[in-house]
């Protein structure tokens, strides 16, 4: 490890951030668009329904879930997969590799620079945004915090497996396709598009084997208060579980990914 | 002591065939034909500490692919090779915090950020001490004249200055070891000038050990004391540019501008390349007789206006060093 290099790269994180600043803060006017969206939606299903309460959701819930589900992405969202991409088609590749730091380590300290700057400028006015017109509630002080550390480990489940993903373009050399395929299967898979309790209860089990609901459903379970906390700590114990697992395979990926290179030419 | 052993090294590509017809694009979906090729043949060498050594070689020699290995870019497939007691490719995090490497086509400075900020993140990476790094900053970038555009970003710079912040980026944390792949590729001649200087000055200075593919005869002149040709894959001529120039640099080209018409003459081991009205162009066997006795023959018996000798290109020597 190689703190002050880590830190080094995130400032550059933060300043590759600044300049395209202009393509991130167009994110943070059409999210509100979305929310807009969801909320007439929902409106309509629930005066339709006449139900006071949709599997377990109010509709003030249902929409501080959409909320959420936004906040958690601007934390979670990376395109690592697509740099991976670029990178290796253009030869950009040496860049990262003739510098003293893990090949992993180039890149995820990268997006923690660029996600701190999204934490600030999307994040927290998303936050104040839903406080003030979607009747977003504060949580609990212990599922604050909790949310919290169960967003940053679905951080590094989210970099990790789109950082996987990305590895294939070593093979594969074009991976758009899969990027796109990727995108869907996270957001359907992680909860983005319906609450994963809106699903049959056999599909929620297998969800529950998958590591995609720990990269935004399960947060938000736990601000929304809907889990107890013995189900908390082992939702955020698993978290954990997926991130050695992940990390393990990136390790070993990367060490024939990193042979590969050199027999495709470049 | 040598800094550098590379004993055998082999290293192949496979390239993949594709065919420009449709149908043969559909059959590709099934089975890909590949062709092997052989980059380096199982190449030996070793590099003393402070040598600059040329690396010179017509194009797809494998030149570039022996800099990539040893500079823990690329697995060879056999062979052996240290640098400074490691593997570059198995010890690469550790190793590459050794070394300095620029690769001219492409840039190792952030493209949308200013030089300044790749600059900065290296003195992060590399663990740079602040008072030598800015001594280091100020004296390179003033040596180099790029103070001026330290400011804007990579991909508004010209090649020249592009060129400049990529040899402060590879040696802003003083490695003993430096890799250059054409470092001077498409500048012109003051800003290469300004560039040999530099890196002949580090080398006087902290003995910075340098080796340099180039295609430009007067880059390895300047600066290599030894000199490594390559063609296909193996090694043809490894030792210093004196022995090659004595036994292969025979012939030097002589242009002469005249201010009368040239009259016929006969010279030994003179040829006659280009006549015009004022102007022509003689090739001289030194081997046969001495330049300087041409040229006195020139001053006594033409009007002379003007007169230049060169050596022949690089490609000129290689095919010779081939035929052989």
């Amino acid at each position: 490890m190689n703190l002050r290099g880590d830190w080094g790269l995130a400032k550059i994180g933060i300043k590759v951030w600044g300049a395209y600043r202009f393509e991130f803060l167009i994110a943070l006017l059409t999210t509100p668009l979305s929310l807009i969206i969801y909320y007439y939606l929902w409106k309509s299903i629930y005066s339709y329904m006449v139900a006071e309460i949709i599997k377990g959701f109010t509709f003030e819930s249902m929409i501080s879930y959409y909320v959420l589900s936004m906040i958690v992405g601007f934390f979670t969202w990376t395109e690592v997969d697509k740099w991976l991409e670029q990178d290796l088609i253009h030869g950009y590749m040496i860049k990262g590799l003739l510098k003293p730091v893990s090949f992993l380590s180039w890149y995820i300290s990268l997006e923690i620079g660029m996600n701190i700057m999204n934490i600030l400028t999307q994040m927290i006015p998303v936050f104040i945004i839903g406080f003030l017109f979607f009747g977003l509630k504060t949580a609990s002080p212990f599922n604050s915090i909790a949310f919290a550390a169960s967003v940053f480990f679905s951080f590094f489940i989210y970099f990790g497996l789109t950082y996987l993903l990305g590895l294939s373009a070593f093979w594969l050399k074009r991976i758009s396709g899969i990027r796109r395929m990727r995108r869907a299967v996270f957001g359907f898979f992680a909860g983005s598009f319906l609450p994963l309790t809106l699903f049959p209860l056999w599909a929620q089990n297998i969800f529950h084997y998958l590591p995609f609901e720990y990269m935004k459903f399960v947060p938000i379970t736990i601000y929304l208060e809907l889990i107890t906390k013995q189900e908390i700590i082992k939702a955020l114990s698993i978290q954990i579980a997926w991130i050695i697992v992940i990390y393990t395979i990136i390790h070993l990926v990367w060490k024939q990914a990193y042979k590969r290179y050199s027999s495709v030419g470049l | 002591m040598p800094i550098i052993h590379v004993k055998r090294l082999k290293k192949s590509f496979k390239s993949y065939n594709r065919e420009q017809w449709l149908f043969e694009a559909l059959k590709s979906l099934f089975s890909i034909k590949f062709t092997i090729n052989e980059a380096l043949k199982g190449i030996s060498f070793e590099v003393k500490e402070g040598e600059i050594l040329g690396l010179i070689g017509p194009n797809g020699a494998g030149k570039s692919t022996a800099i990539k290995i040893l500079s823990g870019l690329l697995w060879p497939d056999s062979g052996e090779a240290t640098a400074m007691g490691m593997i570059p490719w198995q010890n690469r995090v550790k190793y590459v915090a050794n070394i300095g490497a620029v690769f001219g086509q492409k840039t190792q400075m952030m493209w949308d950020l200013p030089p300044i900020d790749s600059f900065y993140m290296d003195k992060d990476l590399y663990s740079i001490p602040e008072p030598e790094f800015t001594q280091r900053f100020r004296k390179m970038t003033q040596m180099l004249e790029v103070e001026e555009v330290m400011k804007s970003p990579v991909r508004e710079l010209s090649l020249g200055e592009r060129m400049r912040c990529e040899i402060i980026n590879a040696l802003l944390h003083n490695p003993p070891l430096v890799f250059l792949d054409e470092p001077t590729i498409g500048l012109d001649v003051i800003a290469k000038d300004k560039l040999r200087d530099f890196i002949f000055d580090v080398n006087k200075k902290h003995k910075t050990t340098f080796i340099i593919t180039t295609h430009d005869m007067q880059d390895i002149e300047k600066l290599c004391s030894r000199i490594i040709i390559i063609n296909h894959g193996t090694i043809i001529y490894d030792g210093p540019l004196e022995d090659i120039k004595k036994k292969y640099l025979t012939d030097k080209h002589i242009e002469v501008k005249l201010s009368s018409k040239p009259k016929r003459f006969a010279f030994k081991g003179c040829k006659v390349l280009e006549k015009q009205e004022y102007q022509m162009k003689l090739e001289q066997d030194t081997t046969k007789k001495p330049i300087q006795q041409l040229i006195n023959y020139l001053l006594q018996n033409f009007e002379v206006a003007d007169i230049t000798v060169t050596n022949p290109p690089i490609e000129e020597i290689i095919k010779k060093i081939y035929r052989e």
